[in-house]
């Protein structure tokens, strides 16, 4: 009599797993599969020496690469700090506009994916950043910060420097979402 | 390629995978062994079924369990989590005010030069300071500095634009009416002020727009070695004081303490300063150290800065940070002797005809006589929210120690506050095992939050010793805040504390460490500060093996026959192992042996000192005032005395510190120009005169170019008004919010996983029954 309900409700908790697990496995995969297509593109647009999105439908273009000589680590800037920007690779927080030389680059990426190593870097460590000028420039991490509030204060005069902060949630291994944020701060090096 | 996110992947997809194929097979299992064994199915089909739901039951338990490990534990247990190197949101710091009319707006701090160099066993600082008027009109600046609060404050040095003035020492009341009036002349001024005995202020008065200041601050200090090892500290940071709920007889005067409405009425004043923050990273600093130790020593370590050092000779050292820092956290230099029994000094000044002395004890550093003294002990412990996180911690694992180290015929009683307070017991309670391990797991319970309130802790505290006069009663007192009614808390200490000893620990940049060290020494107990989070424990911990033991107690100076001197501190305090003491002496000429007793548990001690033997050192006299001075105000509030005797110890005070020049809190320093330099309704035109320092001034602080220092953005500009645009744009801070950063697919996947298992089990459970 019920065993017909039964079914049917665990038939749907069945479909209803299949996709989540689907659609959770895709945030990996993208991340993974997408960086290797971002490395090409990216390649291939420095080779054409202009602005160009990674695929036709994307809303977002590749500005940059971040090179981590220590972890053997390099990821794609993305011109955007979206969360379907941040899918993909890691986004630059948007405040290119106001952008001057006194202003810091800052770049966010998950804690899960590709700002995981994150947790590895330590104070003192040299960070390379190559931006659409193509002028491989280097920083080294001058110090690391955790913000309660997800939000960065910035002093103008502060940094006569370039420098390029780096951020993602906190703590790493937690799998909540937070307010929290660490923040590592890089000088650039002469 | 991320490598890790990659394992952890395909680790999760292999569990999926196995999980499914796992249940599958059970699946198809059972139904093969329904069709083979259908004669037995009636009767083995309850327990079959039972059997199968079990089993897939057990499967899917096992694989959650799996699951949950594979995300919780592999490859992130290779990180350990860092202490951040500094939470911006906690950044404080000395700060500048200009102030003209109504109008209050920031300056900017262009540079700090803090030159120190110790003699022996005192120090004299020189605290150089630029600043500049970034408003768009005359101004006056005020500076608020915390120095260390043992520290005589003596001469004042200024250049406002292309003038030099120099202060003078003047009864409180007079130097601020020579200030104000030169303020009203348009003359260039300056007044140091004592706020609190650990915090001055310097007013600047005329200062014209986009004009330099260079104000230079000198003080001595006296150092002692603890436990062995010297320390020399440079507060560089000006913690927000935490304010109390207003009481009764504090409405009228303010939060301070020294119950005075003039003095008030300037700290509130000031306290309105300490909203302004902006300039906080505007702060760079440079020490240099010049240490003449006279012995020779093991080692020189700062505590948180890089430093260079250069050796001159066995004894004399140089110090120099390699760059500027920023003003964030105290600057600490410790250093050790390599003769570890440098037991005892005198030094030695004449001034006016009479010998100053600071005479040093330094107990050895090893309790040989081990006396097993009765003891009662209450532990205050602050568990107010700023004390989440490490410090809770660390002072959980060091009061934990402390209970373990207890013996079974002490008594105990641990307190606990934040903007309440509660106890472990009514009243102290005998350190059995048991009662020791029931303290332990109160202890580990404790978690930070809410706010701060010392008083009734502390109250409760003090009346609840129960045992009687020969045994050895201490008060633990921890806290990392910051405290404003001093005063109150004095009067306090002095009237319940009877024959208890008092021990206090600051932990963090921001306790008032003028309140806890003299708190401590009212107490006739000691002082520890503790900077770094990572110490807490330790540093706990050789507190309380130090108190175990005092090294001796009932000291005495006898000084010869014909010598009439002053002497401070009295009542001289207990000696414990490893913790100096130093007595300032003042008399006619000193020759003789002076003679210190004492008692080593039941033991009589004796020590003689030649009194003609010390060693000439600049800067002794101003010690012992200094040292007189802190005597007059710890007697004016703990012996509580009327009206009249209030006003014999005021002028006695004020003599002391006009004789020997020092800044107190009857005493300021003032300094004015003669020739008004404010344009009235006159132009001056461009007329420049040849800058000519004074002699004795340090050309290289006071001698700039103004092109040099002043940052470019600011001189470029030329209309007033835009300058003050300007100079606001560069402080304006700006704050960018941050994107969340985080995924979380791990939990997606997980609870996607718990509902394909649970639906999986429900069919094999139904799809079966509707087989048969």
């Amino acid at each position: 009599m019920y065993s017909k309900l039964f079914t049917a409700l665990g038939c749907c908790l069945v479909v209803f797993g299949l996709i989540g697990i689907a659609k959770a496995s895709m945030q990996p995969i993208k991340a993974i599969i997408g960086q290797h297509y971002l490395e090409v593109a990216w390649k291939e647009s420095l080779k054409a020496n202009k602005l160009s999105k990674p695929w036709r439908s994307a809303d977002f273009y590749m500005i940059g690469e971040l090179t981590v000589p220590k972890l053997k680590i390099s990821r794609v800037i993305l011109n955007s700090a979206s969360g379907e920007a941040m899918a993909w690779g890691i986004g630059r927080v948007n405040n290119a506009q106001t952008s001057s030389k006194s202003n810091p680059i800052i770049l966010a990426g998950h804690r899960d994916s590709h700002m995981q190593f994150m947790s590895k870097l330590n104070i003192g460590d040299k960070i390379e950043l190559m931006m659409s000028d193509r002028i491989l420039k280097t920083f080294i991490i001058s110090k690391t910060d955790i913000t309660k509030k997800p939000e960065l204060v910035m002093a103008a005069l502060n940094s006569e420097n370039e420098s390029l902060i780096l951020t993602t949630c906190w703590p790493f291994n937690s799998q909540k979402p937070g307010t929290e944020r660490y923040i590592v701060t890089a000088e650039a090096a002469f | 390629m991320p490598l890790g996110l990659f394992k952890e992947y395909i680790m999760l997809i292999f569990f999926i995978l196995l999980s499914l194929s796992l249940i599958s097979f059970g699946i198809i299992k059972r139904s093969e062994f329904n069709e083979h064994q259908l004669v037995s199915k009636q009767l083995f089909s309850p327990l079959f079924t039972a059997i199968i739901i079990l089993k897939n039951g057990l499967v899917g338990l096992t694989l959650s369990i799996l699951l949950v490990l594979s995300l919780s534990t592999p490859l992130r247990a290779e990180y350990s989590p860092k202490q951040p190197s500094i939470n911006l949101e906690d950044v404080e710091s000395g700060q500048l005010l200009m102030r003209s009319g109504n109008e209050l707006s920031s300056a900017i701090l262009l540079s700090t030069d803090i030159k120190i160099a110790v003699a022996g066993s005192a120090s004299r600082t020189i605290v150089s300071q630029r600043f500049i008027n970034t408003s768009k009109t005359w101004a006056e600046g005020v500076y608020v500095f915390p120095i260390g609060e043992n520290a005589a404050v003596d001469t004042l040095k200024l250049r406002i634009g292309e003038r030099f003035i120099e202060g003078i020492i003047k009864e409180k009341l007079e130097a601020k009416v020579i200030y104000e009036e030169a303020k009203a002349e348009g003359k260039k001024a300056s007044l140091i002020e004592q706020q609190k005995p650990n915090l001055f202020t310097n007013k600047i008065a005329n200062i014209g727009p986009g004009e330099v200041v260079v104000v230079q601050i000198e003080f001595q200090s006296k150092l002692l070695p603890k436990d062995g090892s010297w320390e020399l500290r440079v507060p560089l940071v000006s913690a927000p004081r935490f304010d109390m709920p207003t009481i009764e007889e504090d409405i009228k005067f303010g939060n301070t303490g020294f119950s005075n409405a003039k003095i008030n009425a300037d700290y509130n004043e000031n306290i309105d300063i300490k909203v302004i923050k902006e300039e906080e990273l505007f702060n760079p600093v440079e020490i240099s150290i010049d240490l003449n130790t006279g012995f020779e020593l093991n080692s020189v370590k700062s505590a948180f800065h890089k430093v260079d050092i250069e050796k001159l000779s066995n004894g004399h050292h140089k110090i120099n940070l390699p760059g500027p820092i920023s003003s964030d956290r105290d600057f600490v230099l410790r250093w050790t002797a390599k003769d570890k029994d440098t037991q005892t000094s005198l030094f030695k000044e004449t001034r006016a005809g009479e010998d100053h002395l600071l005479l040093t004890l330094n107990p050895p550093l090893t309790n040989k006589n081990k006396y097993s003294l009765e003891r009662e002990i209450i532990f205050i412990q602050d568990i107010s929210g700023s004390m989440s996180g490490e410090p809770i911690k660390q002072s959980k694992v060091g009061l934990e120690m402390a209970i373990r180290r207890l013996k079974s015929n002490d008594k105990f009683n641990i307190v606990l506050f934040n903007s309440h307070y509660s106890s472990y017991a009514q009243t102290p309670v005998l350190a059995t095992a048991k009662e020791k391990d029931k303290a332990i797991k109160y202890v580990r319970r404790l978690s930070a939050e809410k706010g701060t309130d010392m008083y009734p802790a502390l109250s409760f505290s003090l009346n609840n010793f129960r045992s009687n006069k020969s045994v050895l009663k201490q008060l633990i007192f921890l806290t990392d805040g910051a405290v404003t009614e001093e005063s109150r808390l004095f009067s306090l200490i002095n009237n319940e504390l009877k024959t208890a000893r008092l021990f206090t620990i600051g932990i963090g940049s921001a306790p008032n460490s003028f309140f806890m060290s003299r708190a401590a020494e009212m107490g006739r107990g000691s002082h520890i500060h503790i900077g770094d989070m990572d110490e807490i424990s330790t540093r706990m911990g050789e507190l309380f093996s130090k108190i175990e033991n005092p090294a001796i107690t009932d000291l005495e100076l006898k000084l010869p026959k014909g010598f009439n001197a002053e002497v401070y501190p009295n009542p001289l305090p207990d000696l414990y192992v490893g913790d100096p003491l130093s007595i300032a002496i003042k008399g006619g000429k000193a020759t003789g042996v002076a003679v210190v007793t004492g008692k080593i548990g039941n033991q009589k001690w004796v020590a003689k000192i030649p009194l003609d033997q010390g060693a000439e050192q600049i800067g002794i006299a101003k010690l012992w005032a200094r040292e007189k001075i802190s005597n007059l105000e710890r007697n004016r509030i703990s012996l509580n005395p009327n009206e009249n005797q209030k006003a014999h110890i005021d002028s006695e005070l004020l003599q002391t510190a006009l004789n020997y020049g020092l800044v107190s809190r009857l005493s300021s320093m003032v300094a004015v120009d003669i020739t008004p330099s404010r344009p009235i309704g006159v132009d001056f035109g461009t007329t420049k005169l040849k800058v000519a320092i004074p002699d004795g001034w340090d050309p290289k602080q006071f001698d700039y170019k103004y092109k040099e220092i002043v940052p470019q953005k600011l001189q470029q500009i030329s209309s007033r008004n835009d300058w003050y645009n300007a100079a606001n744009l560069m402080q304006k801070t700006e704050i960018q919010s941050l994107p969340q950063t985080s995924l979380n697919w791990k939990v997606s996947i997980l609870f996607s996983l718990l509902s394909l298992l649970m639906g999986l089990i429900t069919l094999s459970i139904w799809g079966r029954k509707n087989n048969v």
